[in-house]
């Protein structure tokens, strides 16, 4: 990610070696080392929890406050004249979202920034070269700001998400936890359009799209009581044990002649397997929520194309939400994303009053198909009727639902009297601008939260050039945008995305000084 | 390759297109004649070394565990989902276990084994001995664990085993010590490599840049292969006997394998993959335009595509079968899309006369998922019948073409043909639709959710044209002259075979499987007959160790 400084090295206390038991929890955290939630569903009863387990030592408080960065992906692009806010640029007002998509989210206006202007970077429309169409590049490109591969159409390296959590996620460093990749809807299997999240170049990563493996993700790392010390050590004490039994095994396929990429392969595995022991066995962490967990259940039996039907898609947004919103207070993860099906694609919108008879991509082309001909309107190729008014109310519903995620995160407090929201920038981002054009410029943005006062709070900000017009592109490559979240992550960096000189010819190092408190 | 081929080639013509920058000739040529050279089939990638630890995927790893504990419920794992980063099918051998699989791998052990400890039928299927006999532990140790690690157990292994086993009071929740100890040598057992990967370590003679696999390891490439599952019982008989290496021998368990019906389910599994039924999910026409669709269209045209692969191989058809039966399967509100007659929601087979219908890119799965809402879908068709029957390397449209409009025109645009031929008839794009448009074409004959047809739009359709096969063109008046002419190919056959070894192998198609490819697709066989030849290949009883 940078280009100058290299990898940063964490000055976090080292775990334990390769085989010992743990030391301590080794994540730096000013919260405790028992750390949990109880209350959610629905009713906002976290608050005090996070509370009493605030940091008692000076030591402790004398520690930064944990940092997340959060993804809501959206896709299709949206109805680019009443998405964005209507007042000049500076303080956002009253009047400022009023009518607009993101009206829902007036309430917490203060904590919310508007970046206006970015471009994507690597450029589409043929304008920088890589694979992919412009579906295709918006999402390959969008969280990774690297080209992708003109087979595949994958991106050729590693994702925002993944990069900032290898730096600050709970684990050690080389070994920390990967970030939370959530999805709502159903992959479509064409070539790179179902990803955002890159671990690695060309290797993407699959969003879960069952609430019920999304809760197991963390409920899997410990099912003894937090409240029972004793069963926990006792656990732990179990795990190390068949853990020593696992690592002989990996050992002695080592000494058979493997191929370098086995030896990686089996490297990684046990990377994996040997962090999670400690993290579980150290900090007993319990993100677990009676509610949420009876609200997954019915979806531990659901065969795949079940969970992917359309009329699944709001009850499964809303618990993919609570799950992302628990997952961060609770320090399961420090940053996790939320995609929203996928780019050419979409659900019918057929809840909260709309009732369309096309999907989301159809109508962001104003026209039921792909193909239709030219600016004819011959054989039932005219626009469809009200289409925009349709676009605008799927935008306000992802903003219902990114209003939602905020305020559940802004409700849990934290140490300073800060929430989790003022400690996290959210950022809502989306595949494409206008969808009908597949446009890469002028990107909606929104960057809630401050970071733990690094961005502006309440402002809408010019960066590069309003309007989706094909030339005036230059001016505020989202490369640098998501180089100075990374920024804001308290992790350096020079640069983000694909090599500087590579052909992404209006991408740019730096951080937006414009955005910062 | 055929000399015209190689000639195209050496001009450099087929990697004109790539790239969005076209140079080939034929700027003018849209609306018809296959002018220009075809595009090559794809290159086989170059390999050294095949890995020796592959993971087992999803589907596999639930499929073992039913297996080895002899649960008749099957147990749905829920993992988070892996991304196939572009190999076609999910029998990928690059899967890995990352920091987000580690932990549910754990989850499912523990929950696993806490199972075989605490049910008592469970329990009883994986310990046969008497529990107070002191020789148990060992007994339990060396038989379960040859059956979870597809292979016997070293001396060292069984000795660390033990010395967990031991444990299970102290490490355990306070029940019967060995209950306890089961539990935690189950529970380590499934979270060992040895388990979660077809691990080939034996190290066998190298010979041409091969390196022989041996009889449990052959037990294991068989059954995962057939039965995307671990081998049975008489596999592992076979593999103790040191019984799986000659061609006899490995045929007949391949001709017993074939009798299970997991087979027969990997088969179509195969199919589906391979001729992209996940496409169906995108097929919604236009209700205003078709009135009258059946409802959960999508649910019968995937259990009907999937009844004719079925009886294709039941029956011991091949490629020739799939695209020229003069069958199909419908149930009885498909069947009236066909002019035909069923009852009830379960499929039946359906009988065409000459010239109605041939094989399945004439029934209405391909048909509906290869079309747009109100209309057919040409290009798309025409494009997999050159990308998916014929592995041709044809490029992506270049960045932009897909919004450039149509130039102005005098002529009238009546039916679907005009439109996509005045559109794709614009300056680069006759170098690749040059190809494309006509197979295309051919099932014009058929509208958009797969209804037989004469005319569009009040024009009478035109389904002739021609395509360069092996070599010669071949002109067809319609889509049965096309799907006869590929099923006698040799292009077509050394497709289908490329994917089969693609599907088989878990990798892209390599040159090291170029003489494998020659020798399965020398004649047309039936999908049993092509499985059997391939599994008794002495490719596929040995990994490539020095590929070139």
């Amino acid at each position: 990610m940078s280009k100058k400084t290299g990898n940063q090295t964490s000055n976090r206390s080292t775990v334990s070696d390769y085989t010992g038991r743990p030391m301590s929890d080794g994540r730096g955290s000013p919260l405790s080392r028992r750390r949990f939630l109880r209350g959610f569903g629905g009713v906002v009863l976290g608050l005090p929890f996070l509370e009493t387990f605030a940091p008692r030592s000076a030591q402790a408080q004398a520690a930064q406050a944990i940092k997340r960065f959060g993804v809501f992906f959206a896709c299709n692009g949206v109805n680019m004249d009443r998405w964005f806010p209507t007042t000049s640029f500076g303080a956002l007002t009253a009047d400022s979202l009023a009518g607009t998509a993101n009206e829902p989210l007036d309430a917490l206006r203060s904590k919310l920034l508007y970046p206006r202007g970015v471009h994507m970077s690597p450029r589409g429309f043929g304008r920088d070269q890589g694979g992919g169409d412009d579906h295709g590049k918006g999402m390959a490109h969008k969280l990774t700001a690297q080209f992708a591969d003109s087979t595949n159409w994958l991106a050729q390296g590693p994702s925002v998400d993944h990069v900032i959590a290898a730096q600050i996620n709970p684990g050690t460093a080389g070994a920390r936890r990967p970030p939370l990749n959530l999805l709502v809807g159903r992959p479509g299997g064409y070539k790179g359009l179902d990803f955002s999240s890159y671990s690695e170049a060309g290797r993407a990563v699959a969003g879960i799209n069952n609430p019920w493996t999304a809760y197991s993700q963390f409920i899997n790392l410990n099912n003894a009581s937090p409240d029972a010390p004793a069963a926990n050590d006792k656990l732990t004490q179990r795990r190390q044990s068949v853990l020593d039994l696992v690592k002989a095994q990996f050992d002695d396929l080592k000494l058979k002649g493997l191929s370098s990429d086995d030896q990686r392969k089996l490297d990684a595995h046990f990377t994996a397997i040997r962090n999670f022991e400690i993290i579980a066995g150290a900090s007993g962490l319990s993100c677990g929520d009676s509610a949420l967990s009876t609200a997954v259940q019915p979806y531990q039996s659901l065969q795949k194309r079940d969970v992917e039907q359309n009329d699944r898609y709001p009850d499964i947004t809303d618990l993919n939400i609570e799950i992302l919103a628990l997952a961060l207070a609770c320090d399961f993860t420090r940053v996790a994303t939320l995609q929203f099906d996928r780019g050419s694609g979409g659900p019918t919108f057929r809840w909260d009053g709309m009732n369309h008879e096309y999907n989301h991509h159809k109508l962001s082309h104003g026209k039921v198909k792909d193909d239709c001909f030219g600016t004819s309107t011959a054989n039932g190729c005219d626009d469809v009727a009200g289409y925009e008014d349709m676009l605008f109310n799927i935008d306000r519903w992802h903003m219902t639902k990114y209003a939602n995620l905020l305020s559940r995160l802004d409700s849990y407090k934290e140490a300073g009297g800060k929430s989790v929201l003022d400690n996290s920038v959210i950022m809502y981002t989306n595949e494409l601008s206008d969808g009908r054009a597949h446009s890469f410029m002028d990107l909606p943005y929104i960057l809630a939260g401050s970071a733990g006062g690094y961005f502006k709070q309440g402002q809408y900000i010019l960066l590069g050039q309003a309007g989706s017009t094909k030339s005036d592109d230059q001016k505020a490559p989202h490369n640098k945008l998501l180089n100075t979240i990374v920024n804001a992550m308290g992790i350096p960096s020079d640069w983000f995305g694909a090599p500087e000189g590579s052909g992404g010819k209006t991408m740019q190092g730096g951080v937006y000084d414009a955005l910062l408190a | 390759m055929n000399d015209r081929m190689k000639l195209a080639a050496l001009l450099g013509l087929l990697a004109a297109c790539s790239g969005g920058t076209i140079s080939n000739g034929d700027s003018n040529q849209g609306k018809s004649g296959t002018t220009a050279q075809p595009f090559g089939t794809v290159t086989p990638v170059q390999i050294e070394r095949e890995t020796r630890l592959v993971r087992l995927s999803h589907e596999q790893y639930a499929n073992t565990l039913q297996d080895l504990f002899g649960d008749s419920d099957r147990r749905d794992v829920s993992f988070a989902p892996d991304a196939l980063n572009g190999f076609k099918f999910d029998t990928s051998s690059d899967l890995r276990v990352d920091a987000r699989s580690g932990p549910e791998y754990r989850a499912s052990a523990e929950e696993m084994a806490a199972r075989a400890a605490n049910d008592a039928s469970v329990f009883a299927r994986i310990v046969t001995c008497a529990t107070s006999d002191a020789a148990c532990p060992e007994q339990f140790i060396r038989s379960f664990g040859e059956r979870a690690f597809r292979h016997p157990l070293s001396d060292a292994e069984v000795g660390r085993f033990r010395a967990l086993f031991d444990r299970g009071s102290e490490l355990g929740g306070g029940g019967d010590p060995f209950h306890e100890g089961v539990q935690l040598v189950v529970e380590a057992m499934l979270q060992a490599p040895q388990f979660l990967y077809r691990a080939e370590l034996s190290e066998g003679e190298l010979k041409n840049g091969r390196s022989s696999i041996d009889d449990w390891e052959m037990a294991s490439r068989l059954s995962y292969f057939l039965y995307d599952s671990m081998p049975d019982a008489q596999l592992f008989q076979r593999a103790r006997a040191g019984q799986l290496h000659t061609d006899d021998q490995i045929a007949g368990e391949v001709t017993r394998m074939l009798g299970d019906a997991r087979v027969s389910s990997k088969f179509v599994s195969f199919h589906e993959q391979l001729w992209q039924f996940g496409r169906y999910s995108k097929i919604a026409p236009d209700s205003a335009t078709y009135k009258n669709l059946p409802d959960k269209f999508i649910d019968r045209l995937l259990n009907a595509s999937d009844a004719f692969l079925g009886e294709v191989i039941d029956n011991n058809g091949g490629l020739e079968e799939f695209l020229t039966a003069r069958y199909a399967f419908a149930d009885s509100k498909l069947a009236a899309l066909y002019g035909k007659s069923v009852t009830g929601d379960t499929p039946a087979r359906i009988d065409f006369d000459k010239g109605e219908r041939e094989g399945f890119l004439m029934q209405a799965g391909f048909l509906a998922s290869n079309a747009y809402a109100i209309k057919t879908d040409p290009i798309h068709r025409g494009l997999f019948i050159l990308r998916d029957v014929l592995c041709r390397a044809i490029p992506d449209p270049p960045p932009g073409a897909a919004t450039t409009p149509p130039p102005p025109t005098t002529e009238p645009i009546v039916t679907t043909r005009d439109e996509v031929s005045l559109l794709t008839g614009q300056q680069y794009c006759p170098t690749c639709h040059g190809q494309i448009n006509e197979p295309g074409f051919s099932f014009e004959g058929f509208d958009a959710i797969g209804r037989a047809r004469t005319q569009d739009n009040g024009q009478d359709v035109d389904t002739t044209g021609s395509i360069i096969v092996d070599g010669d063109e071949v002109p067809f008046q319609d889509a049965g002259e096309l799907v006869e002419a590929l099923a006698q190919s040799d292009e077509a056959r050394n497709c289908y075979v490329a994917r089969w070894l693609e599907f088989a192998n878990g990798r892209d198609f390599a040159t090291v499987d170029v003489a494998l490819r020659d020798r399965l697709a020398k004649q047309a066989l039936s999908v049993k007959e092509l499985v059997t030849t391939l599994a008794t290949s002495p490719e596929f009883r040995s990994r490539v160790e020095a590929g070139q």
